[in-house]
């Protein structure tokens, strides 16, 4: 009877299993298809005669090189930003007083309730002002603070003993020099999941850029995969190639730091 | 030590007052002129932007795309929020114990979750093409006619909900595998003890502990769900997908009156709605949830 159980519970696991890295899978065989066997009804379950000839196609023709590095880029510097002003705020609403701060942090949560879509239309408005549209800098900016993150971090620095912080200051550490020697590192769990969660968030944050760039030189990952699949569209093989060029970076990382991955974002939940 | 005091001071000031140059900048404005344009004739190209009062409210009400959005962007709601939250609870409930291989569960139930969108989407159309589909193929084999997953209208937001669960029950799992831990193991013990079953104990104690958790997850997917639109995107774009109104979402009907027909006003009076949308929804969540919990 427990045995019956055992197993019609590993079963409802793996049916539950097959059918969440389905699309995944579907993607990595059609990637190494070549055109004449993607199209073929019904269709092979897995490549018979696998091929990367479309990856090599996507870096030679279409750029996706150029896509992943802009990528990167504009998640990584975007991603130290708000972590980093996610640090400096959160600790300063944790452990100082000063004149305004409930209403400043009353004003920071209650964004945290207004979606970017609500507000994308005016934030084009002040970008095309500025100038900035069509830039990197433009394309950053709306990732550059977090008030999710202030908040997540001034929670996590009420752990932080003030006594410590006063011996720091009485052994003479200016604020700055404590605040990166001795906070930071104190911080190091909560900075690791925030940083893990606003590099997918950053990562996946397709709408912004969608908008407001127009050259293909400066197409992120997503968009330029989502412009080549729109151009391509019987173009099964390549657009899966594509996408896995698309999630292979996410994907490689997530293996490598799944404990990291999991216990970051589980961090992230708990308020 | 007032020369300690007066270098926390300068700290202070001088950080918080880059951070709130930030928020002016980056929020606050943009937030407010989110208001200001609803109220103006705000076309990108013309020079000439008359203020016109509550006339694109007034418009609103008989757009027949922004009716249609509206009901999309509900249903889309409804349905992800339920199924995603029930799901992914009886997930984290069936992971709760330790097993061999409970890991590679966890992963891959997880998996989609940390995706990116595009990719996905693309993949997702491509298994509900309707002529060379893996999906029409495997259903084939148990005798399920072909179905146009994208096409037809009575399918395609389903299918498009579908690839939204996918995507989004790793996420709720984790959460609700946090929020199921710290439960003590004593009130299980206890209610056992009193000889409650399986789904008494859930019902009087996992359920009622669980509602903070819950409500969390409620709000952040409600805010999401209504705010929905790569996938839409992705799927409605070009042949072989889903014809645009059916599946057309609040998100989708701002950025094409905004970037395709340059109406920055009206789309702002949508996103007025938007707004005022979720704030509601997550208020009446959080009232009646909140109550309950007390």
């Amino acid at each position: 009877m427990k045995a019956a159980r055992t197993y019609g519970r590993y079963l409802l696991l793996s049916l539950v299993a097959v059918v969440m890295f389905f699309p995944i899978y579907w993607m990595v065989s059609g990637s190494l298809m070549t055109r004449n066997e993607i199209i073929l009804i019904p269709p092979h379950m897995y490549p018979h005669a696998p091929t990367l000839e479309n990856f090599f196609l996507l870096v030679g023709h279409a750029d996706f090189l150029r896509y992943l590095l802009n990528s990167v880029y504009i998640v990584s510097i975007s991603t130290a930003v708000s972590v980093f002003t996610s640090l400096i705020a959160g600790y300063i609403f944790a452990k100082f007083r000063f004149l305004g701060k409930r209403t400043l942090f009353v004003l920071i949560l209650a964004t945290t309730m207004i979606p970017f879509q609500t507000y994308m239309v005016p934030f084009y408005v002040l970008t095309q002002k500025m100038g900035l549209l069509d830039t990197y800098l433009g394309i950053m900016m709306p990732l550059f603070v977090t008030s999710f993150g202030i908040f997540f971090i001034r929670q996590n620095s009420y752990a932080i003993p003030d006594d410590y912080i006063d011996a720091a200051r009485i052994d003479g550490a200016g604020e700055w020099r404590l605040f990166l020697r001795l906070i930071v590192p104190m911080l190091k769990a909560s900075t690791s999941a925030l940083t893990i969660f606003q590099f997918l968030f950053g990562w996946k944050f397709f709408i912004w850029p969608l908008i407001v760039t127009s050259s293909a030189k400066k197409f992120s990952l997503e968009i330029g995969l989502q412009i080549f699949a729109a151009q391509n569209p019987l173009d099964y093989q390549l657009q899966m190639a594509g996408a896995v060029f698309g999630i292979l970076p996410i994907l490689l990382a997530f293996l490598f730091f799944r404990r990291q991955f999991i216990s970051g974002i589980s961090l992230t939940g708990i308020k | 030590m007032t020369k300690s005091k007066s270098a926390q001071l300068r700290f202070v000031y001088l950080w918080m007052g880059i951070i709130l140059a930030f928020y002016i900048v980056l929020r606050f404005i943009p937030i407010f002129n989110s208001f200001r344009l609803s109220f103006f004739k705000w076309d990108l190209i013309n020079p000439v932007k008359p203020f016109i009062g509550l006339d694109n409210y007034r418009r609103l009400a008989g757009d027949e795309d922004f009716i249609v959005a509206f009901r999309n962007t509900l249903i889309f709601s409804v349905f992800l929020v339920s199924l995603s939250l029930v799901l992914s609870l009886a997930f984290a409930l069936t992971l709760q114990k330790k097993f061999r291989g409970k890991g590679i569960f966890e992963t891959l139930y997880f998996l989609p979750y940390v995706i990116a969108v595009v990719p996905a989407a693309l993949s997702w159309k491509f298994i509900y093409d309707p002529t060379n589909g893996a999906l029409n193929h495997i259903l084939g084999l148990v005798g399920v006619p072909k179905q146009a997953w994208l096409i037809n209208d009575r399918l395609a937001l389903g299918s498009i909900i579908a690839m939204s669960i996918w995507q989004r029950v790793g996420y709720n799992m984790v959460i609700f595998t946090v929020g199921l831990g710290e439960i003590p193991a004593d009130y299980y013990e206890a209610a056992r003890v009193d000889g409650a079953g399986v789904l008494r104990i859930f019902r009087k104690i996992t359920l009622p502990l669980l509602t903070p958790v819950t409500l969390y997850l409620l709000i952040m997917n409600t805010i999401e769900a209504f705010n929905i639109f790569t996938p839409v995107y992705v799927m409605t774009t070009g042949t072989q997908s889903a014809p645009g109104s059916v599946t057309k979402v609040l998100v989708m009907e701002i950025y094409q009156n905004a970037f395709r027909f340059f109406k920055m006003g009206y789309a702002s009076a949508q996103s007025v709605c938007l707004f005022a949308i979720v704030l509601v929804v997550s208020l009446l969540q959080f009232s009646t949830f909140g109550r309950r919990e007390r």
